[in-house]
Parts: C-alpha cells; structure tokens; sequence
C-alpha cells in the first residue's frame, strides 16, 4: 500500500496524471480517479470569475498526504494519490486528482470517494471567491459535511 | 524577551494581514496570551477571540495553553475550507 500527494501551484494536467499513474501496474486490476473542475458559479449560484485557495507551506501538503494515508489505510487498494491545485484558479480549470488502485474495482472506488469527501472538508484551504456580485471566503458546505459523516472516523 | 512570528491565514488574513512579529519581556508565553495581546494591541485582532479560530505552533494545532518559546512560528486560522 502507497500513497502520494502533491500540492501543485500551477496547471495540473489530470490526464498526464492519470496515465502516469496507470503505467505498470501488473498486479493490479482496477484504476479508479476523480477529476474536480472549478466551477463558475458558486455554490450559492453566484457567478465566480476567480477562485483562490489559501495554503501554508506545511499544513496544507501535510493535510493531503495524511489524507491519502487514510484512504490507503482504510481500504484493500494498492496506492493512493492525490494532487491538489492552490493559488489562484479559473473556472474550468482542474482543481484536483485523485486515484486509488486496487486488484479489485471496489475497493479502489470506496477509497476514491472517501478521499474526496475527506478532502472536501478538511485539506488545509482557505477558499476565495470573487466575481462580479463581489468577494466571499467560503467554508464547507451542508452537503460536503454530510458526505463526510458517511464514514465512521 | 522573546521574539514570535505569527501569521493569519484564511478570512482573518484580510483584517489582520499575513504576517507580524510580537516580542514578548517573558521566556515563554501561552498560545492563549498572543491572543489576548493581539486583541489589546488592535482592535481588529478581536477577531481572533472567537473559538472557531484556531491556531498551530510550529505547524501543530494546539490549544491556548500550549507554550510559545523564543523561534516558533504562531499560526492563527479560519475556519478552513477544504479542496
């Protein structure tokens, strides 16, 4: 079991992220991976031009891998990673990747979904939206917290 | 006399700004007396009185009574917002 994480300030390409991490794997059966695109609109319908995420240098690469860590742990896969944009992103731009193998699908879809709902809530982001209705920091929403507490830890 | 820097991240960063540096006449301080100071020192750093503001020495979160020593890095937080 492995697990990897990377905090990317520029473009993440998610296909060369995925190709790379789908190269060699003769013992598993199953490659499972998440593309998260930033959105134009927000999640109260506002329309955003700019999106910024807050990072600390320490924490937040930190948060990623303790993360994945987690999800490897948790799950019968092979290898876990993920990699997460910060700074400032466009709409349409890919925010982050995430993929889990396994030698049987299952597992490496449970673990990409955990991830993500772990992510969602608690990688170490600030979140900054602005567009033309003005500029708003941005917490977890009611439904990230309720994908969350799907999981028992 | 000790000195700390302590940085913001997060919704309070646009009151407060980054970074600052706060010299202290003690050895060691509290995480909980940075608070109170700040908040003496500056009417915005109030802000950092709400208990959902959290903070890590070192790049640990810690609660108040966690000691500061001379060298250590102080960071205040929002609420954070995930990926």
């Amino acid at each position: 079991m492995a697990a990897t994480a990377h905090l990317e300030l520029g473009l993440l390409d998610a296909g060369q992220e995925l190709t790379r991490f789908i190269s060699g794997r003769d013992g598993d059966g199953a490659v499972v991976s998440f593309t998260g695109l930033a959105r134009a609109n927000a999640s109260n319908g506002q329309e955003v031009s700019c999106l910024r995420l807050d990072w600390h240098p320490e924490m937040t690469p930190r948060s990623l891998i303790e993360l994945a860590e987690a999800a490897a742990a948790r799950f019968d896969v092979s290898d876990v990673r993920v990699v997460h944009r910060a700074g400032s992103i466009t709409p349409g731009e890919v925010i982050v990747f995430v993929a889990a193998a396994s030698p049987h699908r299952r597992q490496a879809f449970l673990a990409a979904d955990y991830l993500m709902d772990r992510l969602k809530t608690e990688a170490m982001f600030w979140k900054h939206e602005s567009g033309p209705s003005g500029a708003r920091w941005v917490e977890p929403t009611e439904q990230d917290r309720a994908d969350r507490a799907r999981w028992s830890d | 006399m000790i000195r700390i820097d302590v940085s913001f991240y997060g919704e309070i960063s646009d009151l407060l700004g980054r970074e600052r540096a706060m010299v202290f006449a003690a050895d060691d301080i509290t995480v909980g007396e940075i608070r109170a100071e700040l908040a003496r020192q500056d009417e915005a750093a109030a802000v950092l009185l709400k208990p959902q503001i959290r903070v890590a020495v070192d790049s640990r979160v810690v609660k108040d009574d966690a000691s500061v020593k001379a060298g250590q890095s102080v960071v205040f937080f929002s609420v954070v917002s995930g990926g």
